[in-house]
C-alpha cells in the first residue's frame, strides 16, 4: 500500500516510541526485490539492525514534506531524507505464497522507501526474540 | 593521493588479513563534501563499524572482472561492487565532525570509493588508543 510521507511518519515514530527492533536493508539500484551485491549492477548492498532514534518532521515544510529519520544500531547509524520518494507500507500476509511463511513468523510489518537516485531502503520490524 | 583499482584491493585486503578496525561512512552525493542529512544535501548517510571479511577479484576473462569488498560488524553489513569506483587514500584523516567519535580510537588512515553515480563511501583505518 502507497503511503504519504505524513503516514510514514506515523509508522517511524510508532516505531520508535515502542523501541522496535528493526532490520533494514538497503541497495542501490534497487529493481523489484533485493538481490544483494551479486544481482546485476548493484553497487552497494547494506543489512543492519537497528532503532529508530529521531523522527524530524516539520508540519509546516510545504509544498514538499520533508522528514529526516534517524537510526541507531549496534553497528553504526543510519539517516534518510523522506520527500520525494515512493513509500510502500506491507503487511507479511502480503509477501508472496513462497516468502509468506517466513514473513509472518519473523516480521510484523514492513516499510519500503524508494528515492528518485533508485536507492530501495527496506525497514522490517521484527518480532521478539529474533 | 589517488589509488589505482588493484592498490585499493591491495589495501582492502591488507585490512582484511590484519583484522584491522574500520569505520565507513557513506551518503549518496559528494559534491558537498561529507555531511550529515540534517546540514542539508544529501538524502541518506550510513554508517557501520567492522571489519573486511572479503575481498573478492574475479579472475580476468577479457572483461573486467567484478571486485566486491565486503565489510562486516556487529549486527550489520556492507557490500560493495567497487569496479568504476575512483579512489583517494589519505593518512592520517580525520572524521567528518558530525560522526560521534569513539575515545577508544585514533583514525590512521581514509580510503575514499567514489561511485560514477556520486555516491561515496569512506573507510577509516582505526586504532585502539
Amino acid at each position: 500500500m502507497v503511503i504519504s510521507v505524513e503516514e510514514a511518519v506515523a509508522v517511524l515514530n510508532k516505531w520508535k516510541d515502542e523501541s522496535a527492533e528493526i532490520l533494514v536493508a538497503a541497495e542501490s539500484p534497487f529493481r523489484q526485490t533485493l538481490r544483494g551485491i551479486d544481482g546485476q549492477g548493484v553497487r552497494w548492498a547494506v543489512r543492519q539492525r537497528v532503532k529508530v532514534s529521531q523522527v524530524s518532521f516539520s508540519e509546516e515544510s510545504r509544498p514538499i514534506r520533508r522528514a529526516i529519520i534517524d537510526f541507531e544500531g549496534p553497528a553504526g547509524n543510519l539517516s534518510v531524507l523522506l520527500t520525494e520518494c515512493l513509500i510502500i507500507y506491507g503487511d507479511p500476509r502480503e509477501a508472496g505464497r513462497e516468502d509468506r511463511e517466513e514473513a509472518e513468523a519473523t516480521t510484523v510489518s514492513a516499510l519500503c522507501i524508494f528515492l528518485p537516485e533508485e536507492e530501495g531502503f527496506h525497514f522490517y520490524e521484527l518480532r521478539e526474540a529474533i | 593521493m589517488n589509488l589505482s583499482l588493484e592498490a585499493a584491493v591491495a589495501t582492502f585486503n591488507k585490512w582484511k588479513d590484519e583484522r584491522a578496525p574500520l569505520f565507513v561512512f557513506g551518503q549518496n552525493v559528494f559534491q558537498p563534501g561529507l555531511r550529515s542529512v540534517h546540514e542539508g544535501g544529501v538524502d541518506w548517510n550510513i554508517s557501520l563499524r567492522g571489519t573486511i571479511a572479503q575481498v573478492s577479484v574475479s579472475p580476468a576473462t577479457g572483461s573486467p572482472g567484478a571486485c566486491k569488498v565486503m565489510f562486516e560488524g556487529p549486527e550489520g553489513n556492507l557490500s560493495l561492487l567497487i569496479n568504476a569506483c575512483v579512489f583517494s587514500y589519505s593518512e592520517p584523516y580525520e572524521r567528518p565532525p558530525f560522526v560521534k567519535r569513539d575515545p577508544r580510537f585514533e583514525t590512521l588512515s581514509c580510503l575514499f570509493l567514489f561511485f560514477p553515480t556520486n555516491e561515496v563511501f569512506a573507510f577509516y583505518e582505526l586504532r585502539e588508543e
